[in-house]
C-alpha cells in the first residue's frame, strides 16, 4: 500500500463517523472475554461481519475484487481444467472395467461437478492462493506495525483492510466457481471425446442435475467465500513479530481454511444430502 | 507485485523451473557425496514429518466420507449399493488419497520450509553458512528435500488407509453398506495392487515438486519480514498448480496397468 492510499484511507474513515460511534471493539460481554483461540475468532467475525455490514469503502473493495477475483482467475481455470480431465479419465477407465458403456459418464460427472466438485476444488485452490496472499498481507503490516499506525489514524484495521477483503471473496467466490466449473465441463467434455470417444452432445447431459444438487453446491461457494477470508484474516492478526511470524501465519492461514473447506463441504453434503436425498 | 510484461513473467517463470532443477541437482549431489547432514534429517522427519499425522488424518477423514456421500446418487441410481467399496477405493487410490495429501503437505510443510528457509535467507544466515564453510546443499537442503519427499509418500499411504475407514464408516451410516460388503468389493478383484502403486508412484512426484518448490523460493526470499511472506504465498500456490500438472501427466503416462 503506498503513502497516498493510507492516508486517502484514514481521512474517510475520519470522515464519516465520528470516533465514538466507530464499532472498534463491542461491548465486553464476559463470554468473549475468556481467552482461547475459538474466542478469539468468534470475536474477530463477530467484529468483522458487523463493520462488514456497516460500510466498506468502495475503492478498497474495487482493488480487492482485482485481486481475489481477476488475479486468481488464470489459476483456477488451469487447475479445474486439469482435475476435469483427469476425473473424466479416470472414471472412464474404471467404467469400462465394469459395463462396457460410457454414456452415462458424463450426465454423472456434470452432477458431480454442480454438487461438489466446483465448489470444493475452487474453495481449496482459494484456500491457497487467496489465503496466503491475505496471511501474508496483514502479518507483514503487523509485524512493521502498520495496524497500530493505523489505528493511530483512527482507521480500524478491521474496517480498512479487513471487511473489504471479506465482502470481495463473498462476491467473487460464487463467480469464480461458476467459471472454474465451465472450464471444467469443457475439458471434461474433451476429454471424453477424445481418450473414450463419446459425442459431446450424450457428455453434456444434464438430467441428472436437481434443484437440491444446485443448492447444494451454490451454498457450499458462498460459505467457502466467506470463511477463507475470515480465517486467513485471523490468522495475519495474530501473527507473531519477527520473519519466521509471517512464514507460520501464512502456513496456518493455508491448513485453517483447507481444513475447512474440507470439513465445511463434509457437513453442507450430508445436510444437502438428508434434505434432498 | 507489480504487473508485469509478458516477456518478464515467461523468464520469471523459466527462472523458477531452472532454481528448482539446480536445487534437486545440488541436493543429490550432496547426498550422493555423503554430506546429507542426518541429524538435519532426523529433526526435519521430526518436524515436518510428525506433526503433519494430524492434519492428514483428519483430512483424510472427512475425505473419505465427501467421496461416499457425493456418491450416493450414482449408486442408488444403479441400485449398486455393494460396490461402493470398488468406487470410493479406485478414487482414494488413484487420485484423493495422492491430491489431497500433497495438497495438504504444501500447505503445512512446503509453507514451513519456505517460511524457515526465507527467514535465513532475508537475515543473511545462509550466506554465514557459507562462511563458516558449510554447504546449504548439505546441511539445509538435502535433509530438508529427502524429509519432504518420505512425509509425504508415507502421509499418502496413511491417508489412503484413513479415508477408506472414514468412507467404510460414512457408507455404514449413511446407507447402511456393511463393512464386510464394503471390504469384498474393494478387495474382489476390480482393484488390484497397481491401483495402489498408481497412487505411491504420484505421491513420490508430488513430493519431490513440493519440496524443491518450496526450497527454491525459501533460498530466494528477499525483502524482510514482507519478503517471506510473500516467499511463502507464492510457493504454495506454486506447488498446487504443480501438483495438478504432474497427477494428469502422471495419469496419462501411467496407464499400461490401468
Amino acid at each position: 500500500m503506498t503513502e497516498t492510499e493510507r492516508d486517502g484511507g484514514a481521512r474517510a474513515g475520519l470522515g464519516t463517523t465520528p470516533p465514538s460511534l466507530r464499532p472498534s471493539l463491542p461491548p465486553a460481554l464476559p463470554g468473549m472475554m475468556a481467552p482461547g483461540p475459538l474466542s478469539a475468532r468468534s470475536l474477530s467475525t463477530a467484529q468483522t461481519l458487523a463493520s462488514a455490514a456497516r460500510r466498506v469503502e468502495m475503492t478498497e473493495l474495487i482493488k480487492q475484487i482485482n485481486e481475489i477475483g481477476l488475479r486468481s482467475l488464470l489459476f483456477l481455470c488451469v487447475t479445474l481444467g486439469f482435475v476435469g480431465a483427469i476425473l473424466v479419465y479416470q472414471a472412464g477407465i474404471q467404467a469400462l472395467r465394469i459395463v462396457p458403456d460410457t454414456s452415462t459418464v458424463g450426465a454423472s460427472y456434470l452432477e458431480l461437478l454442480v454438487r461438489d466438485l466446483a465448489a470444493s476444488v475452487t474453495g481449496l485452490m482459494l484456500s491457497t492462493r487467496v489465503g496466503a496472499a491475505i496471511a501474508a498481507e496483514i502479518g507483514s503490516m503487523k509485524v512493521t506495525d502498520q495496524l497500530d499506525a493505523l489505528r493511530l489514524c483512527q482507521t480500524d484495521p478491521i474496517d480498512y483492510l479487513i471487511a473489504p477483503k471479506i465482502l470481495a471473496s463473498f462476491i467473487v467466490t460464487p463467480l469464480l466457481t461458476l467459471i472454474a466449473g465451465i472450464v471444467a465441463t469443457f475439458t471434461g467434455a474433451l476429454t471424453g471425446y477424445f481418450s473414450f470417444g463419446i459425442n459431446p452432445s450424450v457428455f453434456l447431459d444434464p438430467k441428472y442435475i436437481d434443484v437440491g444438487d444446485l443448492l447444494t453446491g451454490i451454498s457450499k461457494a458462498v460459505v467457502f467465500g466467506l470463511v477463507i477470508p475470515i480465517i486467513s484474516s485471523r490468522a495475519g492478526l495474530r501473527t507473531k513479530t519477527g520473519a519466521e511470524g509471517v512464514g507460520d501465519a501464512t502456513t496456518s492461514a493455508v491448513v485453517g481454511s483447507s481444513l475447512a473447506v474440507i470439513v465445511l463441504g463434509f457437513m453442507i453434503g450430508v445436510a444437502g444430502q438428508l434434505s434432498f436425498g | 507485485m507489480a504487473p508485469r510484461s509478458f516477456r518478464h513473467s515467461i523468464a520469471h517463470v523459466l527462472e523458477g523451473i531452472g532454481s528448482q532443477g539446480l536445487i534437486l541437482a545440488q541436493a543429490l549431489r550432496a547426498t550422493a557425496a555423503g554430506k546429507l547432514d542426518s541429524f538435519e534429517f532426523r529433526r526435519s522427519i521430526v518436524r515436518l514429518g510428525l506433526h503433519s499425522i494430524p492434519v492428514i488424518f483428519s483430512t483424510a477423514l472427512f475425505v473419505g466420507g465427501i467421496m461416499v456421500v457425493q456418491s450416493v446418487p450414482l449408486l442408488q441410481r444403479f441400485g449398486a449399493e455393494s460396490l461402493l467399496g470398488w468406487g470410493a477405493g479406485f478414487g482414494i487410490l488413484r487420485e484423493i488419497g495422492p491430491i489431497l495429501t500433497g495438497l495438504m503437505i504444501s500447505g503445512r510443510v512446503g509453507a514451513n520450509n519456505t517460511a524457515e528457509l526465507g527467514t535465513l535467507a532475508v537475515t543473511n544466515q545462509i550466506d554465514g553458512l557459507r562462511a563458516l564453510a558449510i554447504d546449504p546443499a548439505g546441511y539445509l537442503m538435502a535433509p530438508r528435500i529427502l524429509a519432504i519427499v518420505v512425509t509425504n509418500t508415507l502421509g499418502t499411504l496413511l491417508s489412503m488407509a484413513v479415508a477408506l475407514f472414514g468412507a467404510a464408516l460414512s457408507g455404514l451410516l449413511l446407507l447402511g453398506v456393511s463393512p464386510d460388503l464394503f471390504w469384498n468389493s474393494l478387495t474382489g478383484g476390480l482393484l488390484d495392487i497397481f491401483d495402489v502403486t498408481h497412487g505411491l508412484i504420484k505421491a513420490v512426484v508430488f513430493g519431490l515438486a513440493i519440496a524443491t518448490c518450496s526450497t527454491s523460493f525459501g533460498m530466494r526470499a528477499e525483502g524482510g519480514a514482507p519478503g517471506v511472506g510473500r516467499a511463502v504465498s507464492s510457493s504454495v500456490v506454486v506447488s498446487a498448480l504443480l501438483i495438478f500438472l504432474l497427477d494428469a501427466l502422471v495419469s496419462f503416462a501411467d496407464r499400461g496397468n490401468s
